[in-house]
């Protein structure tokens, strides 16, 4: 009898350990569910339902400037129809004519194709969600920068055509060119010396944070030479609100 | 002895239950922050709220070069039987052509920026990126006209720079102003700028020679 008593008081002991283990367990399940009770908003009966629209705004907003953008495309080719329709009938100055279609063509209002270079940027593929891992807004002014001047005539990014008003601009990590929300992989066309286009682009010298970036965090760069490129016309809105000709 | 062991038994499932239960609501606690927070975070909703606003002011441009257009398309289908008409839209179209690629001299209300420090090529390039984001229709910097062709790569710009640009002078001043805008970022990591903004109602940029394509050439659209 003694024995057994002994016995139990040394199990009673060994259980003492983790039963306080148990209280500790459940005090920290007791402070998370007072903490998920908290995080809940006592304001908002629905806290998704303003981000839900938000964002279903947001999209109903691009679909409505993608079909703007088709309008605009449409309507340019039937003004240019009709005046090459002019053209052949001889009723228009044909000075006005060959000089609108010279200042058109060099603003970047006219599809054009020729020799170029193919650039494709794109985030690291390893999933790690790092500013330094992921393609910026700024890679790609500083590429257009660096094309331009080594003599590109036409560039786009993901069929945006670069004018002289583009904005290459970034919301956290939405990218807009023209105003136009653009993903990745970046697709930037460059009409040039192909040899010049791709030599200036891959010297790690030039655009040396990028080069960097390629190397150390995996970012995605890739430069192919092209013998024919098409590039679409800018399709924005064209200057006249502040702007006048001086005279 | 028995007993012992019934409560050894009684106690592995109390622990096994609470495991179960502590399990469960650890993830319902992390899954419904990740939602609450996700919906809630105010960076996330401003993000779309800025691209909302954003989008809503592009469509209403794209609305009115629309109705430009429109308009222009109008008066060429009536070519035939008024020839100047056409001609005049023609060459209101190549006006607007001209003022982009930078081809004539272009005056309008706007803004001076001067800034005697050294920039880099970057900085010099974001400043003027900023500009095209407020609305800017028309750039020079040290009377040099930005195009589509012009790069501050391998140009011989020096300071101090004299960046004007034909815009809306309050919404460029303000937006180059405002704390965390392209001159705050820049003071941020170079540190402070010597500089003076201004604004103007009249301020004239000259035109720049656009060389012709070399290696471009215009396809029609119906070509493609």
């Amino acid at each position: 009898m003694k024995r057994s008593q002994l016995s139990f008081d040394y199990h009673a002991l060994h259980l003492r350990p983790a039963r306080t283990v148990l209280l500790l367990v459940s005090i920290a399940g007791g402070i998370l569910v007072s903490s998920q009770w908290r995080t809940r908003i006592v304001r908002v009966i629905n806290p998704v339902q303003p981000y839900t629209s938000l964002t279903e705004t947001r999209d109903a907003l691009t679909q409505e400037q993608q079909q703007l953008k088709d309008q605009l495309e449409t309507i340019n080719a039937g003004i240019e129809k009709r005046t090459s329709d002019l053209k052949l009938t001889n009723r228009l100055d044909q000075g006005i004519v060959e000089q609108s279609d010279a200042a058109l063509e060099l603003a970047g209002l006219t599809d054009v194709q020729g020799k170029g270079i193919t650039v494709t940027l794109d985030d690291s593929p390893d999933g790690l969600i790092k500013d330094q891992a992921i393609a910026h807004a700024a890679d790609l002014r500083d590429m257009v920068s660096v094309l331009r001047g080594v003599g590109a005539e036409a560039i786009s990014i993901n069929g945006e055509r670069i004018v002289s008003t583009t904005a290459i601009d970034c919301i956290v990590n939405t990218i807009l060119v023209n105003e136009t929300r653009l993903s990745n992989p970046f697709v930037v066309q460059a009409i040039g010396n192909p040899e010049q286009l791709e030599k200036v682009l891959n010297d790690p010298r030039i655009l040396q944070d990028l080069h960097d970036r390629v190397i150390n965090e995996g970012v995605k760069l890739k430069v192919e030479q092209n013998g024919l490129i098409s590039i679409s016309a800018y399709k924005g809105v064209l200057p006249g609100v502040y702007s006048k000709v001086a005279l | 002895m028995n007993d012992f062991l019934t409560k050894k038994i009684l106690f592995q499932w109390e622990i096994w239950l609470t495991c179960l239960i502590l399990g469960i609501v650890f993830v319902w606690q992390i899954n419904s922050r990740g939602v609450i927070l996700n919906a809630q975070n105010p960076e996330s909703q401003e993000v779309i709220a800025i691209e909302v606003a954003r989008l809503t002011n592009a469509n209403a441009d794209l609305r009115r070069e629309l109705a430009d257009l429109s308009q222009q398309e109008f008066s060429l289908a009536r070519a035939i039987t008024d020839k100047s008409q056409a001609e005049e839209s023609l060459q209101t179209k190549q006006e607007q052509a001209d003022v982009l690629s930078g081809a004539v001299s272009v005056s309008g209300p706007g803004i001076r920026l001067v800034i005697q420090d050294d920039l880099n090529v970057p900085q010099l390039v974001d400043i003027v990126n900023a500009l095209n984001n407020i609305g800017a229709e028309a750039i020079a910097i040290n009377g040099k006209r930005s195009n589509n062709r012009f790069s501050f790569w391998r140009t011989d710009i020096k300071p101090p720079y004299s960046i004007e640009a034909i815009g809306s002078p309050a919404a460029l001043s303000s937006a180059l102003n405002r704390k965390g805008g392209i001159l705050d970022q820049i003071e941020v990591n170079a540190g402070a700028l010597d500089l003076t903004l201004t604004e103007h109602d009249k301020i004239v940029l000259p035109a720049v020679n656009v060389p012709g394509f070399v290696y471009a050439r215009t396809v029609e659209r119906t070509q493609k």
